[in-house]
């Protein structure tokens, strides 16, 4: 597996979007859900993924539970967006779209 | 949010990390269970570790972790070094609690605001008045009738409030069998709802108690002697007590916390000022001071001038035609005398004025010592700190920065201040109540509520981080500024640093010196003042005991029998001789009459008058030197006898016998016969030691030839030898069942009137040489522990210098040279400070001056053996160097 040097800006905006979508994901589900929607594209790398997870709790965009799961039994540390959170996840939409769009450009017009 | 959360992590750090690592097991497991390759998996994480660290990063603030394996770290040196730690604790624990115990003293007595309403805008009204020797004195007492029409006058702009003083007075509880004692406060009754003050049971007084003359006979009890005295009983209401023939009901009790105005002197029991029914008309008693409290909004200064010109209205109103002034500027001075509000929101009280000076001193003492200690452990530290620089050298070399290295020694600095401001306030917990202890006599006491409230925390907290940063600083500053190539290699200091080293000594040593000098001055005081000749003898259990005794008549029972009072209290059979005196002699009044020798008024030196009945020269053991005692028919002002220093100073030592001492203020018999003279004795104060007194009898007659009642006196009684005091405490119960009509109030010893003139001087003197031994201490041990060091660090030089021929002596002197030359450095400066700081003792001092040379013997011989003994012991080590060792262990 080799190393994408592409994911380090993104994966904030990879983990609050999949939040966005499925709330309750625990770290291992998370990783995979990035791995299936990028149909193997995208791996997030554990990591990473950990020392993410822990400051952007702390900064206040998810916040975490421990539950314990009922197909395992075993205790699970599930994540969830915030409503600032989400605020965050918009703006780093519109600063992805921005930053595409005019890679896109780039590419065309040059 | 994100702060707090992250401090709050720092010091969880424990369960952060379990539950991290739950999760990223569950997740290696999950992953395993999904069919990837367990070593990959694992690899995948980076090692837990790394993952940790990572994760942790972002969770815990950097400079709270570090401080916490400060702490840790601190902690373990300081125990590293368990003496030197030991001694910086006590020492600076010692002067620490001297420090809060002062602070609790002049809070108590000085700073701590009343809890009443608008403390801070709390005046007492006072003007202006000239002394007998024309100095400017401030009068704070007022007539009942000005302060009434006073109060009519200012209505509406500011409301005026009544205040005796506190006294302590005879009272009789019900069905108590002794006659007790408490401090009653004679107060507006208004004084309550004006100052905001809240009952704590019942009711307080209003303006309803106190409008007519004897008619009110309320009582309001303070939070503090109902729980005494009453145990907090909940029914004391309606109880009554007896002050004299008046009975009191209890109607209240006060708001705990508030106990008059007077700090030093708490009240027990408030009556509204019109109970004073013989007072209350008089307009030339002056009994109790005016209270206000400034409005909002009103100039100070304005309302000064307003009351001002108020008294003036008042005094011209009042002069009569016939008053006589000694000049036109003494009259002019009355009447245009300035009014002051001084700030009264501690309180204001005899006691304050009594003793700011002297607190004052022995706080600045008390600082010195401070100082001292503190100098002491940066010594210590800094010591220390040039031991560790291979340590700090070390951590700047592997990339602590510079302030790293400063919190490191903080942190160490800090947990020394926290542990010695433990230990100190555990010391001033027991020596402040021990500094009001020895206030306390029969004579003399004062009572201050020493509780230890959000002030004496806070001063201790703040005392503590000032310390820190004053004994922190300088090791601080030196552990920063190593240099990691040159210390790693083990070079010595630079010799620049020692300096700073020996500059401390030197502000130790002057510190030290002028403690020392200032308790010198404060023994020799004491000691002459002790030495001062009485005239008279106080007696003691062998040869006995000179006693006092009060009585009164009843009230309606104008007359008193002296005479058969005399006769009956000399045939008591403990009592060897008795005679009846206006007062006491040091008991604290003082009767300045109006006399003239030759047409002339006496002026010049105080000259004071004492009625005395026959015998009473013979009770006190005052020799008679010429002519005659009273006889049981003399009267005043027929007859007078007069000491030895009135005879020198107003008879320029001519045979006095026969002459005339003329009394203007009688018309009928004008002048009085000397008809005797005695040795002198002190009358009022001791620091004033003899001055002229004219004996009179004690009967008085007035103008028309009549007998004045006297409805008020004294007893001097010379008891037999072998007879306690104690043993006469039934005296006046039998002299009261023996004679109807009279009241026998306290008993005051003699000796213990001659001890309270001396209260003062006995404090500061025994504190002031309490902080001098503990600062010579400290300065000693700060001496030794100095050179101790330098000797150590210079070990190497001293090797090599005698293995190069240098004999003993040579090291030695070095070093007795340094010594010597902090030690005249520090004393100069010393006796600089101590002939400086004279002006702001002077007036503490008696018959002794600050340039007296003398004086400055105590410091330089103190200073000079101990700087002996403290050099000792690291000189011996210095010549005892063996060079072959030392030169080889290097």
């Amino acid at each position: 597996m080799p190393k994408n040097d592409a994911l380090q800006g993104t994966l904030d905006l990879l983990v609050l979007k999949v939040l966005s979508r499925r709330p309750g994901l625990h770290g291992y589900a998370l990783m995979t859900a990035v791995q299936e929607i990028s149909r193997d594209v995208l791996r997030l790398e554990e990591g990473s993924l950990y020392p993410a997870l822990r400051r952007m709790e702390e900064e206040g965009w998810i916040k975490a539970e421990w539950i314990i799961r009922e197909d395992t039994s075993r205790r699970a540390r599930i994540y969830e967006l915030t409503a600032a959170g989400a605020k965050q996840l918009a703006a780093e939409q519109e600063r992805w779209q921005a930053v595409t769009s005019a890679v896109n450009r780039v590419l065309r017009m040059a | 949010m994100g702060f707090w959360n992250r401090l709050r992590n720092s010091f969880r750090r424990d369960n952060l990390q379990r539950d991290l690592e739950e999760e990223l097991a569950a997740h290696l497991e999950e992953a395993i269970a999904s069919g990837r390759d367990p070593g990959e998996a694992r690899r995948a994480f980076g090692g837990m570790l790394r993952q940790r660290e990572h994760a942790a990063d972002y969770l815990l603030l950097g400079w709270a972790e570090n401080l916490r394996a400060d702490v840790v770290f601190g902690i373990r040196q300081l125990a590293k070094h368990k003496v030197a730690t030991l001694a910086a604790v006590l020492s600076l624990g010692l002067a620490i609690g001297a420090t809060m115990a002062s602070f609790r003293l002049v809070d108590a007595l000085l700073f701590r605001p009343l809890p009443v309403e608008g403390a801070e805008r709390l005046r007492v009204l006072t003007y202006e008045m000239r002394g007998a020797d024309g100095k400017q004195l401030w009068g704070d007492h007022h007539s009942y009738p000005f302060f009434a029409w006073l109060r009519a006058e200012m209505r509406g702009k500011v409301e005026l409030v009544a205040a005796a003083g506190t006294w302590r007075m005879g009272v009789e509880h019900e069905k108590a069998e002794e006659r007790e004692q408490f401090n009653r406060q004679q107060v507006s009754g208004w004084m309550f709802p004006v100052f905001g003050l809240k009952p704590a049971l019942g009711r307080l007084l209003s303006e309803e108690d106190d409008r007519t003359p004897g008619k009110h006979p309320v009582a309001v009890l303070t939070h503090h002697y109902w729980q005494r005295r009453f145990g907090g009983d909940p029914k004391v209401q309606g109880r009554t007590f007896k002050l004299g023939a008046v009975v009191c009901e209890i109607v209240g009790v006060t708001e705990k916390g508030f106990s008059g105005m007077e700090p030093g002197r708490p009240a027990d029991v408030f009556t509204p000022m019109n109970m004073n029914s013989e007072a209350i008309g008089e307009d030339g008693y002056n009994w109790f001071r005016i209270w206000l409290r400034l409005p909002e909004g009103v100039s100070e200064e304005a309302l000064r001038q307003e009351l001002g010109a108020k008294l003036r209205a008042w005094r011209e109103a009042k002069a009569a035609k016939g008053d006589e002034w000694a000049d036109e500027g003494a009259r002019a001075r009355y009447f245009s005398a300035p009014v002051r509000l001084e700030d009264a929101r501690a309180g204001y009280s005899d006691a304050q004025k009594k003793y700011r000076q002297s607190l004052g001193v022995l706080a600045a003492l008390v600082g010195l010592v401070l100082l001292i200690a503190c100098a002491n452990v940066a010594n210590l530290m800094t010591g220390q700190a040039m031991a560790r620089a291979k340590e700090m050298a070390l951590r700047v070399s592997i990339g602590a920065g510079r302030a790293r290295l400063v919190q490191l020694v903080l942190v160490e600095s800090a947990l020394l201040a926290v542990a010695a401001t433990v230990a100190g306030a555990a010391f001033s917990a027991w020596s402040a109540p021990f500094v009001v202890g020895m206030l306390q006599s029969p004579e003399e006491n004062l009572q201050l509520d020493l509780y230890a409230d959000a002030r004496v925390w806070l001063f201790g907290a703040a005392l503590s981080l000032g310390v820190t940063l004053l004994f922190g600083l300088l090791p601080t500053l030196r552990a920063s500024g190593v240099q990691p190539a040159a210390a790693l290699k083990g070079e010595e200091a630079p010799k620049r640093k020692q300096r700073v080293l020996y500059a401390m000594l030197a502000a130790q040593v002057a510190f030290c010196f002028v403690v020392h000098f200032a308790a010198g001055l404060f023994w020799a005081s004491l000691d002459r003042l002790s030495a001062v000749p009485l005239g008279f003898d106080t007696g003691n259990y062998e040869t006995g005991n000179l006693v006092n005794l009060e009585v009164e008549a009843t009230p309606g029972q104008k007359v008193v029998k002296w005479e058969a009072l005399t006769e009956r209290l000399r045939q008591a059979p403990m009592v060897e001789q008795a005679a009846a005196e206006g007062w006491p002699l040091l008991g604290g009044n003082f009767w300045t009459p109006g006399l003239e020798v030759d047409g002339k008024r006496l002026s010049g030196i105080e000259t004071y008058m004492l009625s005395v009945g026959p015998g009473w020269f013979e009770t006190m053991k005052i020799p008679l030197v010429s002519g005659r005692d009273f006889r049981p028919t003399d009267v005043h002002p027929r007859v007078v006898i007069v000491n030895e220093a009135f005879v020198r100073a107003h008879f320029g030592n001519q045979n006095p016998l026969g002459r005339r001492v003329e009394n203007s203020g009688y018309k009928e018999s004008p002048y009085a016969e000397v008809v005797g003279v005695v040795k002198d004795a002190v009358y009022g104060e001791l620091r004033k030691g003899f001055l002229p007194v004219a004996y009179v009898p004690f009967e008085r007659l007035n103008d028309r030839g009549e007998a004045i009642p006297k409805p008020w006196g004294n007893f001097a009684l010379r008891l037999r030898p072998g007879v306690g005091v104690g043993d006469v405490k039934t005296l006046g119960r039998e002299l009261e069942s023996s004679m109807a009509g009279i009241r026998v109030g306290g008993m005051r010893e003699q000796q213990a009137l001659v001890d309270a003139q001396m209260v003062r001087e006995r404090l500061l003197a025994a504190l002031a040489a309490f902080f001098a031994v503990l600062a010579l201490i400290l300065a000693g041990v700060g001496l030794y522990g100095v050179l101790d060091y330098t000797v150590a660090q210079q070990r190497r030089e001293i090797g090599i210098r005698m293995a190069l021929g240098a004999p003993p002596e040579e090291v030695a002197r070095k070093y007795l040279l340094e010594v010597l030359g902090v030690l005249a450095v520090g004393s100069l400066v010393g006796l600089l400070l101590g002939v400086g700081s004279e002006r702001y003792i002077a007036s503490l001092l008696f018959e002794i001056k600050a340039s007296d040379w003398q004086m400055m013997l105590l410091p330089l011989g103190s200073l000079g053996l101990t700087g002996l003994f403290a050099t000792a012991a690291p000189l011996w080590r210095a010549i005892t160097v063996d060079p072959a060792t030392t030169l080889r262990a290097q």
